[in-house]
């Protein structure tokens, strides 16, 4: 068989692989959903190491257009933007990222995790209003005034861990053997995983760096 | 089940281990048989003095014997086999005390006390499972589930299917048993990391305790076998001397501060990858022994011989260990085994 029959033969038997396993996922939701706490793998009780935040949000516009307003919409508030940051404080990187049609926010910080994100309504605020606008399924705003609304998106948008060991995600699942499919079905309802995490030691942030060395910047 | 007296409750737990490997050898270990013997010196960090009293960490260095093993209790080498490895330490320690750490390739233990221990290790037995035929094989597709693991063509009667069934019973072997489907065969026993499994009571200079894991990081890195690669049945024996050899290994050891709500007493519970980790200092292989018989194999080590300040948890799994490595240690006439050393 030339190179191209071998090809179209692969992308034929994947086609149909797909088109069954579709079958079957939508088949294995109906008749075994799973439940995900997937609250529980953003927070952490500890404060001693650096934490994540991945927000992931759908484009509205997913063109090439769409996605230079998104462009030129973080380019706008750029000094609100690093402003804010450097008064939250506990900040030690935020990346602001177009990834295929999804605007992402992706940052290390300090803390609490719901304290972080109302920090960060507080300082630039009218940053998010401006970008939630750009966004598929954007929360009420002005943030400011529907933070608690604002939290709950933020957190139906982070790209959640999964962890190593599937028994922690899936403590009721009886059978071992299932916990591939329990993955499967998670991972048809939540687009946005993070499937790695490593969080460092806390380095430095801003907020203490003025504190002992008195140098405001 | 009711466990009897100490010295019965060992009695089982060494029968229970040795019956799941049925060319068990008398006068060895009933589990980790194939090891090799080392030596180095511990030298600890600035930051474990802060933490802990114990002498290890006191400083400047000690020498410190070591044991590699395969987890197996068959007296025959199978180093290319998927399968726990462990680092056995042994810090002799400047007041003619010595204080152990042992240490395996499994984050987390598939029972949280004895009981679940011996019908964990009964579920455990060789048996010849077949592989599933046609049929089972389409409907495990249907069902989503992941392609049946195929026997080890050397080793073709073995456990893994009873211990499944096991875990499907009990919840508590579940995170121990997804543990070991994910092992890896390391390409030296100086890149894999080691884990403590239980946690340890530790007390800094202030008076405060805290509880702890501990692990045996590589400063090398983890690297895996490549699973297609064919090698020679005793490689990790053989690369170990030659890599020493060349240079000395290193591993770091970490340990991780239980948090809120980690449970601190049941070594089959994962803990959060947040906790506040300390590095207590590090480990450097120097060389392998040239006495094996005393080096090594009559050298014997306790999870519970502990120094002063770095001491055991109420971990039932943890205190049962302890005392069955001391009847295993009698059985065999080792050395260096007590539990808890003169310090209990």
């Amino acid at each position: 068989m030339s190179r191209r029959g071998r090809v179209a033969v692969r992308w034929l038997k994947l086609q149909a692989t797909m088109m069954v396993e579709r079958f079957l996922i939508w088949y294995w939701k109906r008749k075994a959903p799973v439940t995900t706490p997937k609250w529980d793998w953003k927070t952490s009780l500890a404060d001693n190491v650096q934490q994540q935040m991945n927000l992931v949000m759908p484009l509205a516009d997913t063109t090439a257009v769409g996605k230079a307003k998104a462009v030129q919409m973080v380019a706008a508030n750029i000094d609100e933007l690093f402003t804010g940051l450097n008064n939250i404080g506990t900040v030690h990187s935020a990346r602001f990222d177009l990834i295929g049609e999804y605007l992402c926010i992706l940052t290390v910080y300090d803390g609490d995790h719901e304290v972080y994100i109302r920090d960060f309504i507080s300082v630039f605020g009218s940053v998010f209003d401006a970008m939630i606008r750009v966004v598929a399924d954007p929360p009420p705003w002005p943030c400011e005034l529907h933070s608690a609304e604002f939290v709950k998106w933020v957190s139906d948008h982070e790209g959640f861990q999964i962890p190593y060991n599937l028994t922690q995600m899936f403590p009721e699942e009886k059978n071992l053997e299932n916990l591939s499919r329990d993955l499967i079905l998670l991972l048809a309802d939540n687009p946005y995983v993070q499937i790695g995490r490593f969080s460092g030691y806390p380095a430095l942030s801003t907020a203490q760096i003025r504190l002992a060395s008195g140098i405001e910047w | 089940m009711t466990l009897g007296t100490d010295g019965d409750l060992s009695k089982r737990l060494f029968d229970a281990l040795v019956a799941d490997y049925p060319d068990h050898k008398v006068g060895t270990r009933p589990v980790h048989t194939v090891g090799i013997g080392a030596r180095g010196r511990f030298t600890p960090s600035n930051a474990a003095r802060m933490y802990c009293v114990a002498e290890q960490f006191a400083g400047p260095s000690v020498p410190v014997s070591i044991r590699f093993s395969n987890g197996s209790g068959s007296p025959v080498e199978h180093d290319d086999a998927l399968d726990v490895r462990g680092l056995a330490a042994k810090f002799h320690l400047a007041s003619g005390n010595e204080a152990d750490l042992i240490m395996i390739t499994l984050p987390v233990f598939f029972a949280k006390d004895p009981d679940e221990f011996l019908g964990f290790a009964e579920a455990g037995r060789p048996k010849f499972d077949p592989l599933p035929g046609f049929w089972q094989r389409l409907m495990d597709k249907l069902r989503l589930r992941p392609d049946p693991t195929r026997p080890d063509p050397k080793n073709p009667m073995d456990g893994s299917a009873g211990v499944l069934r096991y875990a499907n019973r009990h919840a508590s072997a579940r995170p121990g048993t997804v543990s070991a489907l994910l092992l890896v065969t390391p390409t030296s026993y100086a890149r894999a990391t080691y884990h403590a499994l239980h946690s340890f009571k530790m007390t800094s200079p202030e008076g405060i305790v805290r509880f702890v894991r501990l692990s045996w990081e590589p400063v090398a890195g983890v690297r895996p076998l490549d699973p297609t690669a064919t090698v020679p049945e005793d490689y990790l024996h053989q690369e170990l001397p030659e890599r020493l050899n060349r240079e000395p290994a290193r591993f770091v050891l970490r340990m991780d501060v239980a948090g809120q709500g980690d449970e601190v007493n049941d070594p089959t519970q994962i803990w959060d990858t947040t906790r506040l980790r300390v590095v207590l200092g590090e480990l450097v292989v120097t060389e392998v022994v040239a006495d094996q018989t005393h080096g090594c194999e009559k050298l014997s080590f306790n999870p519970t011989r502990v120094a002063p300040g770095l001491e055991c948890s109420d971990d039932p799994i943890l205190i049962a260990r302890g005392k069955a490595y001391e009847y295993s240690c009698t059985l065999r006439g080792g050395s260096g085994c007590p539990a808890g050393g003169e310090w209990r």
